[in-house]
């Protein structure tokens, strides 16, 4: 399990690349945080609806709703990522980057 | 499903009413109700599942600043005694923790116990052997596995107390933690309730059938008494399994009262019980002075180990039961002597 103070810089970066692929809704990307990490990482509600509510503030990403014919037309609250979301992500993929490469020099296997 | 919406209300219950406090609150009521659903469509029982959700829930404090109410949720958890004050803050993660180490400990410290009472089956099978001719050998076989099972049991205690000191600071100091934490904790002990009192009533059962097997043996042999001067005398053989029962019962007993009581610790803050989970014994207690709070917690054990070496020594079963009725007539009468002065 990883400490939520580590991550907790990237927890966008890891929503808007689950949403690249498509909108999505809250458990549906809890979820996929899960199964991508090999439950390595297990996001907690509230810090993902914290997320939800930040970046749509910045305009990253857009909330809508929408029936979800699955579980008989539950009506859920639906995200898609925004253009500037999509540049939001490549600036922080850029970020993680330089930064793996600067803590990467200070990492040995001892 | 009832437990995680009481959750989420208990969560949100000194919020202010705006729209954004009541979408966060149904958006989160969602996520948790999907991930109810499915853990239970994987096979988890109902108190699995609701432990899940809520160990995964998280922090209102995260959400304070989405929602535009850092102040209130500070007031919130100030009423709590979350504020920094002395002692130890106390994470979910830690609480887990904490409980799966007393978990473990508790099963070492039962077989700890049960090992301690059953090293009186090796002295008393070698007993057995008194008649024959292998007596000398059978005696001392019996009393070097009587040792050895205790130095075992003795290691077991000396084991999982040098375990334990790691949480000296959660179980004596003053702990603080959040809301969730304390929510969490509560789950943890509803959820053990029924394991306890299945273990509690094993634990008294097998003791109380203990000396049935000496009874019907020495019920069968009555007027016989033919003892083939070969084999071992058969009453003690069933003495033997009497050691054998009660270590078990006892073994049960302690591993169910060691655990119930690391919920409890958790669940003290400086001293005080915030939990609702306190019982009717508790609320008793409570109303007791200091003195008498000790008086009553070492009482019932007591009682039972006067019990058990009156019955032992003398064998009167049919009226060493008696010690029950009385010592509970006598526990209310000691409880009356020590009530706290307020209360009366």
């Amino acid at each position: 399990m990883i400490s939520s103070d580590v991550i907790r810089g990237y927890n966008d970066t890891i929503i808007l690349c689950l949403l690249l692929a498509g909108p999505s809704y809250g458990y549906e990307i809890s979820r996929r945080i899960r199964n991508t990490s090999e439950e390595k990482y297990i996001i907690k509600e509230t810090t993902l609806y914290s997320a939800f509510t930040r970046m749509e503030k910045n305009g990253f990403i857009e909330s809508f709703y929408k029936e979800d014919e699955e579980s008989g037309g539950k009506r859920r609250t639906y995200y898609r990522i925004t253009d500037a979301g999509r540049a939001y992500y490549r600036e922080k993929c850029e970020e993680w980057n330089l930064t793996q490469d600067v803590i990467g020099r200070f990492i040995q296997e001892s | 499903m009832e437990t995680i919406k009481n959750y989420l209300e208990n969560m949100f219950l000194h919020l202010p009413v705006t729209p954004e406090v009541l979408r966060a609150k149904a958006e989160l009521a969602q996520m948790m109700e999907d991930k109810y659903n499915e853990l239970k469509a994987e096979g988890k029982s109902e108190n699995e599942a609701v432990g899940i959700v809520i160990s995964e829930f998280g922090n209102l404090n995260e959400l304070a600043e989405a929602l535009g109410i850092e102040e209130t949720v500070r007031a919130q958890e100030s009423t709590m005694g979350v504020q920094a004050e002395d002692g130890v803050h106390v994470t979910t993660d830690m609480a887990r923790d904490y409980l799966a180490a007393k978990a473990s400990s508790a099963n070492r410290i039962a077989s700890g116990v049960f090992l301690c009472i059953a090293s009186l089956i090796g002295a008393t099978l070698g007993a057995a052997f008194e008649e024959t001719q292998s007596f000398a050998q059978a005696m001392s076989f019996g009393v070097a596995a009587m040792f050895l099972m205790i130095g075992c049991g003795v290691g077991l205690f000396v084991y999982s107390a040098t375990r334990d000191s790691i949480w000296k600071e959660i179980e004596r100091g003053p702990v603080h933690m959040d809301f969730n934490t304390v929510e969490y904790i509560k789950q943890g002990a509803r959820a053990f309730h029924p394991t306890y009192t299945l273990y509690l009533t094993l634990g008294v059962v097998l003791c109380v059938v203990s000396f049935v097997p000496a009874a019907v043996i020495s019920i069968l042999l009555e007027g016989t008494d033919n003892v083939s001067p070969q084999g071992a005398d058969p009453e003690i053989l069933a003495g033997a399994l009497l050691f054998f029962l009660v270590g078990l019962g006892v073994m049960f007993i302690v591993m169910g009262s060691v655990r119930k009581d690391s919920y409890g610790r958790l669940l003290r803050s400086g001293g005080k019980t915030i939990a609702l989970l306190a019982d009717e014994d508790d609320e008793d207690l409570r109303s007791l002075t200091p003195t008498g709070r000790r008086v009553i917690s070492v009482y019932w054990p007591t009682v039972t180990c006067i019990y058990l070496i009156w019955s032992f020594l003398t064998f009167d079963w049919h009226i060493t039961w008696i010690i029950w009725p009385i010592a509970a007539v006598f526990s209310r009468v000691l409880k009356a002597i020590f009530l706290k002065e307020e209360v009366l």
